[in-house]
């Protein structure tokens, strides 16, 4: 047993993840509080899921140490179980179980009794509105489908440390939408902590009190939305539309280093400082004519984690191979 | 109703019902994998020894000393080492889909994920079993006779190899590898002990060799229990085997991967 700190559920430190090669996780430290939703962005192959394969026991890690609830799990594996529930970016469920077996089979393996399995199962299908699905074989449902219930089965027990890793892909909307709720009631009303990894930024932002950003295998970002998107906020982007059937002269927009996002939209990321300028710049451009109109925009997490992954990332490890 | 009511209201079940809780429910859904394919699962059992024992028929002919080995050979052929390849395939399976992702964070023994999947295809092979009875001493006339002997060998012997397949499955890098090296390693268990061919045919190394594979003392149990005597010796040494095969699961399987 460590000294824990009364908040602190999880702690990485100097973790090493190593294959044939390369690094999957280098050098890594993180602290996950009680009660807290940490969001885990990267880009692909930055090292997220690798760590939270570790965090969860499936992966042995090369080297450094996790300690969850004060225990570190190399020594006291079996608080893994006892602590942690844990959804993979590729979700296994029994396909050959119902709906409602699968879940309450897993309520079951966790402990409730059979009352309280069936109660939770019920209640959570019932809120993500599939409970005519409760008898259908799993192997007939679709992805999205298939992803919802096996959230329903990671959550069900509530335990103290939930791992999600990409839990919306192939969701729709609505049922996005039903997920995140849960998971703000989940950390307000009995304080479980959540590792989230998700590429879904925009939607995440109204959710995580904080933001790790992970690239190359280390935490190069960690802070509050309102922390990163700070870091970012001397940027904000001029989005300007033009007329569908005008053809603006390409030498215009290079003119002005604008990007194109679309057939009739262009967007310039600028500093605040210098705002003023290039709005008259453009408005005094050969453009000018063709503009339909024109936005202001002042950074998202989703921008301040864009603007984290394009600084040179330079520690002196030469691509930490 | 709250998360935080339905929280409160949570029962957790006592260690020991859990335990056994838990089995059961790990069985019934290993049986599960039945409900889409159960057809073809028999058909797999059935087809496999029945044609071998077709084909040993129609070389050996109605030598009945010969024609037992040929059908206690296809009893011990499907429970210990079919067990064994089905536990290499379905552990390789669960591997690549991830599947120990998903067992790894409940609180479960790997012990018993091993003995779920050994017992549904130990049941599973039982009519196939029955199935060869009755062949043997019904069609083809030989001096077989049901002994209580044969049930529990038949019960005990799949689990006796099954640390081998949990290793082939674990330690293959998927299903494909898994199944190709359950192939390989069947017909060595199979064809190094006296399973289809008398012990005084073997040559003298391979009569050693047989004594560290629990497929001999399978084949010597069932051959004892078709002619009517109960072998306890046999049996003991295969639950010596299957105590190991369970020590060696609990102790040093591990899910994690390197």
């Amino acid at each position: 047993m460590y000294l824990k700190d009364e908040k602190t559920l999880l702690q990485v430190v100097g973790l090493y993840k190593k294959y044939d090669d390369y690094y999957a996780n280098y050098d890594l430290n993180l602290s996950l509080f009680e009660g807290e939703i940490l969001g885990l962005l990267g880009p692909n192959g930055a090292g997220k899921t690798t760590l939270v394969r570790q965090i969860s026991g499936i992966l042995k890690p090369s080297a450094g140490e996790i300690i969850i609830d004060g225990y570190n799990i190399e020594d006291c594996p079996e608080i893994i179980p006892k602590t942690i529930c844990s959804m993979g970016q590729l979700v296994y469920t029994h396909r050959n179980l119902t709906v409602y077996e699968h879940i309450y089979y897993t309520g079951i393996l966790r402990g409730l009794s059979t009352k309280s399995a069936d109660e939770q199962s019920i209640y959570l299908l019932e809120r993500f509105n599939i409970l005519n699905l409760k008898n259908r074989i799993i192997d007939t449902l679709s992805g999205g489908e298939i992803r919802i219930i096996s959230f329903i089965a990671t959550i069900i027990g509530f335990r103290k440390l939930i791992i999600l890793d990409e839990p919306t892909n192939d969701m729709d909307p609505e049922h996005r939408s039903i997920l995140w709720k849960l998971l703000k009631e989940i950390r307000d009303e009995i304080q479980s902590s959540i590792l989230l990894v998700t590429h879904n930024v925009a939607e995440a932002e109204s959710l995580v009190d904080r933001v790790a950003i992970i690239q190359k295998g280390q935490i190069t970002h960690l802070g509050t939305p309102k922390e990163l998107i700070s870091k970012a906020s001397n940027m904000c982007r001029i989005v300007f539309s033009v007329y569908h059937d005008i053809a603006i002269p390409q030498h215009s927009i290079e003119n002005l280093g604008a990007v194109k996002v679309d057939s009739t939209t262009y967007q310039i990321v600028v500093a605040r400082e210098v705002l003023k300028e290039r709005i008259k710049e453009i408005l005094t451009s050969d453009i000018n004519p063709y503009i339909r109109d024109i936005q202001i925009l002042l950074p998202s997490l989703a921008d301040a984690y864009l603007y984290s992954v394009s600084e040179k990332y330079d520690n002196g490890e030469e691509g930490l191979v | 109703m709250t998360i935080k009511e339905l929280k409160s209201n949570a029962l957790y079940r006592s260690q020991n019902k859990l335990k056994l809780l838990n089995q059961w429910v790990l069985i019934k859904s290993a049986f599960a994998d039945l409900r889409l394919n159960w057809k073809f699962s028999f058909l797999v059992v059935l087809i496999s020894p029945i044609s071998f024992l077709a084909f040993l028929y129609i070389f050996v002919g109605d030598n009945n000393n010969y024609m037992i080995y040929a059908l206690s050979g296809n009893m011990v052929m499907s429970m210990v080492t079919g067990t064994m390849l089905s536990l290499g395939q379905e552990f390789g399976v669960l591997k690549e889909i991830r599947g120990f992702d998903f067992y790894a964070v409940l609180p479960i023994r790997r012990f018993n994920l091993v003995v779920a999947y050994v017992t549904k295809a130990t049941i599973i092979g039982l009519p196939s079993y029955l199935i060869i009875f009755l062949i043997g001493k019904y069609l083809l006339k030989l001096d077989v006779y049901f002994n209580i002997s044969l049930l529990l060998v038949l019960l005990i012997a799949g689990y006796s190899l099954s640390a081998v397949g949990v290793f082939i499955g674990l330690r293959s890098r998927d299903a494909k590898q898994a199944n190709i090296i359950t192939q390989i390693v069947q017909p060595i268990i199979v064809f190094v002990s006296p399973v289809f061919i008398p012990e005084s045919a073997l040559p003298p190394l391979l009569l050693y060799i047989a004594h560290i594979f629990p497929t001999r003392y399978a084949a010597i149990a069932i051959r004892n229990a078709l002619e009517g005597s109960f072998d306890w010796i046999s049996i003991l040494v295969l639950c010596v085997f299957c105590l190991i095969s369970f020590i060696w699961i609990e102790k040093h399987m591990d899910w994690r991967i390197n």
